[in-house]
């Protein structure tokens, strides 16, 4: 008994030492240890055995049985990790060939800008409102506290299409649309977006170009929230280290007016070629609603105040990256473009 | 307008460098744009004596000159002749630099040492007038030695304004003077307008009559005799040329003086010229003609103001004089006009006329009406003092229009309410007296007369008068803002809107319209921005027929070019161009779009134009997807029908068809609208070969145009919620053999509708043309996913809905179920 013990653990080792795959491997398993395997027959006839026998095989067979599911569960082991290796070595890739191209296309630059302002003015709880392009002279100029032949109008040299019609040279007239809309109620908190024509095509003028106007109109409205919420939005847009700047100016729909100036961004406000030297870009125009627009659009001026701004969305885009011919927005050069 | 510092410096102490006093005027309103230095001249340019000219030994054209400057005689070779023995001159010593760049050496001419040159005017850069050409002859009496730069007007500091209109004042160094006194708490220094009458009366020798007052307020004239008519003083003249005028004579020379100083225009008439001395201010008559003095001749008419003599027109008014009064060296006597014209009128003549001048410049803006006597005198004065003669007595002043000076009524709490913070009273009248401002606190019980709205006794109320030469000063807010401009708005403190919360929000159209961005951003375009104007052969290259809707657009009455002459009524010509331009540049593959409008006009000359959001793209060039994996694809038809579906489906907007068209400038046979609910939505297709050659394109261009709002009207922003599938799914297969004339999407539409509600999803996964489908005729194939949503679907239910699809389908396109 011993000795066909030990020749069947012998034959076995052999057989798993040769063995290449893993399911001539299991049929070992199934030869050996299957229900009707060598070992398993041998314990199974162990009942054969007398009383004092049995203790001393039962402990060999048991050995025997647990030497030979050692072997196979290690040449398991191995074997499997032979096969991975030679899978993996088929299967490999080479990671720095370039991925499948998902070109994303991308937002015009003056759309980037023209978001991340209204985003601003959004959070601040302006609304956004827009309006025609072709525009009324009346909206445009004379509501504006321009009529006709005022000398302001040479600031903003026109398209017209009739003589009571042009290209919008500002978003101002939007000012007194939303206000007619909407008078007597309170508050006013809007920004109106929106392209905006000139007759000027030069490095720093394009004929048509991109405003921001804000308006604000309620009770209790000062010179002092102004400031403060272009300050809010200067901030935002540039950066917690901008300063504000305001200097008297004017236009007719305003009074008092201003010009607003951000410190450099590029040397701030130590003086550069940017800035001119001065410290301060000009950035936009502000002021307090001239009490003659608030009346015109249905607002009484001594119940209510406002501020209205306007800014210039691609001096802004200029500033921001650098740009320094504004026509380039217009040219869509792809090569451009795909910077953004 | 320009301001020479030390010329401004007469008439007001400036406690401030040119720089800083820039930075005070812009901090006040008032912005400075550039300072530049007028005549900037060498300290080696000295003013010589000339002691003694000597032949030259061995050129008869030169001379030598002995020339004291300092405490030495120089010998200096001249070439000039205009030059005698005690004439003070200018000297350039050896080193100087001249303003081309020259550096003056001692030099050897023709065997004659020569320490220095003798300049003239033109070699110093200097644009001025002599009675002789040559050397520059200083009338200014110095000491030989002295530098140039410490007698003439040179080297001076220009600040450049850019004026806003409304500060008319300002466009006199006077108006400038006064805005620094009222910030530095000065007095201004007027300058003197002594003079002594003599002779005739002027009222013998002139009269004045003003026909439409509305257009001439006023009209003050003087007359001035026996002067004598030459160059004017030498730094009168570089006054003028600092600030960009050139001299003429002394008569016309201190007119423009005057008026730069004062802001106020004049005009000097040779008063021999002017038929009975007569002055008659009225519209001209239709068709009469001027010759001005820019030598052109104009044809008026009634909206034209002029000043007439007996006879003629001979002056526009407030604009340009003409040429037949003018001053001339014959003129003896001369007849000065200081008059006030309508602002409007000066500003359509000047621009009908295209003459702008320094005079209407300050017309338009209106001039100080109560100045015109000053301005007179101050004129007068400064001519005898520079070209001598009499001042006939007394002054015609007609004046129909006395201007009335404003009050206006000016609340301290309101001060307060616009600003936002606190200015005391006492602030308040400080800085508006200190702008020459009237100010007078109002009495309880006249408050009340006089109040309106919301003023109670309880407030101080001020009543303010305005001067005349602060015409922008109108109303009340005016006057806060003069208070808080002096104030410095760097007081003003930060605070942000009180009151109600309000919700921001983007318009839905604005979400919109963001929605596509993302959409064919995430399928690979990139956005472009276009002008809205077009050039309409642009319709012709695009093959659009005489009466096409599209060609019927919107002109512009003053386009910058051709290119620029209507409004878009489509996008796709600005696409194409932008194709263009980047295939020019190498760039072959190009998927782009535009979000623009379009604008449509309605017929009525009095209506806004219909502005209609529209989504132009454009395809060209190969597959973004196309890499070292696959073979290049180029882009087709169906990319950017996918893409367009795309963005039909992620809008959500519900049912859709295409249908085969014939848009112009589309390939014949790919070529097709889009309807979405039943309402045409836009094109889509392939750019016509025709129109392709006319943009020389060498490559397949596919392009749609769609209107935002046919896709927008009925977009889901936020879809609604559907269930998950409780049950399972039927998924079957099928293909049908059908003719090539009949169209796919008809197929589809005839499945759908067979499929009914239990067809949940369908998929045209194949088209097979071969060997096996007859001639003619191609495979469509299909996955077909049915479901119940209440219960387990049985394959019998399946098999009938199937059996009657393949019925219809063979009934309406005679497609045969092919088995698979």
């Amino acid at each position: 008994m011993q000795e066909g013990m030990d020749k069947l653990e012998l034959q076995l080792k052999e057989e798993v030492g040769n063995v290449q795959d893993l399911d001539e491997l299991n049929n070992i398993r199934i030869r050996y240890l299957g229900k009707k395997g060598e070992i398993t027959l041998l314990i199974r006839n162990m009942s054969k055995l007398s009383a004092e026998e049995r203790p001393v095989f039962g402990k060999k067979l048991n050995e025997l049985k647990a030497s030979a599911e050692t072997m196979l569960k290690l040449r398991k082991k191995e074997l499997s990790s032979k096969l991975s290796t030679k899978r993996w070595e088929k299967e490999r890739v080479d990671v720095t060939l370039p991925g499948k191209p998902f070109n994303l296309g991308r937002r015009h630059p003056i759309t980037l800008v023209l978001q991340e302002i209204e985003d601003i003015f959004i959070y601040m709880g302006f609304i956004i409102a827009e309006g025609p392009e072709v525009e009324l002279d009346y909206y445009n100029f004379e509501a504006l506290n321009m009529p006709r032949h005022h000398p302001a109008r040479d600031m903003q040299d026109s398209f017209y299409i009739n003589s009571k019609m042009l290209l919008r040279t500002h978003t101002s007239p939007m000012e007194v649309r939303v206000m007619e809309a909407q008078a007597p109620e309170l508050p006013v908190r809007i920004i109106s977006p929106g392209k905006v024509y000139r007759r000027d095509d030069d490095v720093t003028h394009s004929p048509m170009f991109h405003q921001i106007e804000g308006l604000a109109v309620d009770k209790g409205i000062t010179f002092a929230d102004l400031k403060g919420t272009l300050l809010f939005f200067i901030k935002e847009m540039f950066g917690k280290d901008r300063d504000i700047r305001l200097r008297p100016s004017y236009f007719p729909f305003v009074e008092p007016g201003a010009e607003v100036d951000i410190s450099c961004i590029s040397c701030d406000g130590k003086g550069c070629r940017v800035c001119g030297g001065t410290g301060w870009l000009e950035i936009l125009g502000a002021g307090m609603s001239h009490p003659r627009v608030l009346e015109v659009s249905g607002y009484d001026p001594e119940k209510v105040t406002g501020f209205a701004f306007g800014m210039g969305v691609e001096r802004i885009a200029m500033l921001k990256y650098g740009i320094d011919d504004i026509r380039l927005f217009y040219t869509n050069d792809l090569r451009l473009l795909r910077n953004y | 307008m320009k301001v020479p510092y030390n010329w401004l410096r007469e008439y007001v102490n400036i406690p401030w460098p040119p720089e800083e006093l820039a930075h005070h005027l812009t901090m006040a309103g008032i912005e400075v744009e550039t300072i530049r230095t007028f005549a900037p001249l060498s300290e080696k340019l000295v003013a010589g004596e000339i002691k003694e000219l000597l032949s030259h030994p061995k050129d008869k054209n030169l001379q030598i000159a002995k020339v004291l400057a300092g405490n030495e005689i120089l010998n200096i070779v001249c070439g000039a002749w205009n030059i005698k023995k005690g004439d003070l001159v200018a000297l350039a010593l050896p080193g100087a630099i001249m303003p081309g760049g020259a550096k003056i050496q001692t030099a050897e001419i023709k065997g004659t040492g020569s320490q220095g040159m003798l300049c003239s005017a033109g070699e110093l850069g200097l644009d001025i007038i002599q009675e002789e050409e040559g050397i520059l002859i200083l009338g200014e009496k110095c000491s030989p030695g002295t530098r140039l730069i410490d007698i003439l007007f040179v080297n001076e500091p220009v600040l450049e304004l850019d004026l806003t209109p409304n500060r008319a004042d300002c466009l006199g160094l006077l108006g400038l003077a006064r805005e620094i006194a009222a910030q530095t708490g000065a007095k201004i220094k007027l300058p003197t307008a002594e003079i002594e009458e003599k002779g005739r009366d002027v009222r013998e020798l002139a009269s004045v009559e003003i026909l439409d007052p509305d257009l001439c307020p006023r009209y003050t004239v003087r007359v001035m005799e026996g002067f004598k008519i030459a160059p004017s003083p030498l730094n009168m003249q570089l006054r003028l040329l600092s600030v960009g005028i050139r001299s003429i004579e002394n008569l016309v020379d201190v007119t423009n003086y005057v008026m730069w100083e004062t802001g106020f225009p004049m005009h000097a008439f040779d008063y021999d010229k002017l038929e009975k001395g007569r002055i008659i201010v009225r519209r001209a008559y239709p068709g009469e003609e001027l010759v001005t003095l820019d030598g052109v001749k104009r044809i008026l008419d009634p909206e034209v103001q002029v000043i007439a003599d007996d006879r003629v027109p001979v002056a526009l008014a407030g604009v340009m004089g003409g040429e037949h009064t003018e001053i001339t060296e014959k003129t003896t006597r001369l007849l000065l006009e200081v008059a006030c014209f309508d602002p409007v009128n000066v500003r359509r003549t000047a621009r009908k006329m295209n003459l702008p001048s320094e005079a209407s410049q300050r017309y338009e803006k209106g001039v100080d009406r109560e100045a015109a006597i000053y301005v007179q005198n101050r004129a007068v004065h400064l001519i005898q003092k520079t070209a001598g003669g009499e001042i006939c007595r007394g002054i015609i002043d007609n004046y129909p229009r006395p201007y009335v000076l404003p009050q206006i009524r000016l609340r301290a709490k309101k001060v307060n309410e616009v600003l936002g913070y606190n200015v005391s009273e006492k602030d308040i009248v400080d800085i508006l007296k200190r702008l020459d401002l009237k100010v007078e606190q109002l009495e309880p019980d006249k408050q009340i007369s006089t109040a309106k709205g919301r003023t109670t006794s309880a407030e101080k109320v001020f009543q303010v008068e305005v001067p005349s030469f602060r015409q922008d000063l109108s109303v009340e807010v005016d006057l806060i803002e003069e208070v808080a401009r002096i104030n410095g708005f760097e007081k003003i403190p930060v605070t942000l809107p009180k009151g109600v919360l309000t919700s921001g929000r983007p318009s839905r159209e604005r979400r919109i319209t963001e929605k596509f961005r993302e959409i064919l951003i995430g399928c690979g375009l990139q956005e472009i921005i276009t002008f809205s104007f077009l050039n309409p052969r642009l319709f012709d290259d695009l093959s659009l027929s005489s009466d096409d809707s599209r060609r019927n657009a919107i002109s512009l009455q003053n386009p910058l070019t051709e290119d620029q002459r209507i409004l878009r009524t489509t996008l796709i010509p600005n696409i194409l161009q932008v194709l263009q331009y980047n295939f020019n540049r190498q760039v072959e593959n190009q998927l782009l779009f535009e979000l623009g409008r379009v604008f449509i006009p309605t017929g009525k000359k009095a209506a806004l134009p219909k502005e209609k959001a529209m989504v132009a793209l454009a395809l060209s060039g190969q597959m973004p997807q196309n890499d070292w994996q696959n073979n290049p694809k180029p882009l087709d038809f169906f990319y950017l029908k996918g893409i367009v579906e795309a963005l039909i489906t992620g809008l959500d907007v519900g049912n859709y068809n295409w249908k085969t068209a014939q848009h112009p400038f589309l390939h014949p046979t790919r070529n097709a609208t889009l309807f979405v609910n039943k309402k045409e939505a836009g094109f889509l297709g392939a750019l016509h070969p025709e129109v392709q050659d006319k943009f020389q394109f060498k490559q397949d261009i596919y392009i749609a145009e769609l209107a935002v709002d046919a896709l927008a009207s009925s977009a889901a922003l936020y879809p609604s919620f559907k269930p998950l599938p409780r049950f399972p799914s039927i998924l079957r297969d099928v293909a049908f053999t059908v003719s090539e004339k009949i169209n796919a999407g008809d197929i589809l539409q005839t499945i759908k509708e067979c499929g009914g509600e239990l067809l949940e999803d369908i998929r045209l996964f194949d088209v097979y043309k071969g060997s096996q489908i007859p001639q003619g005729h191609l495979s469509l194939a299909f996955a077909l996913i049915f479901r119940h949503s209440q219960r387990t679907l049985k394959d019998e239910e399946v098999n009938t809905i199937q059996e009657n699809m393949e019925k219809t389908l063979y009934e309406k396109y005679g497609a045969v179920l092919r088995k698979i």
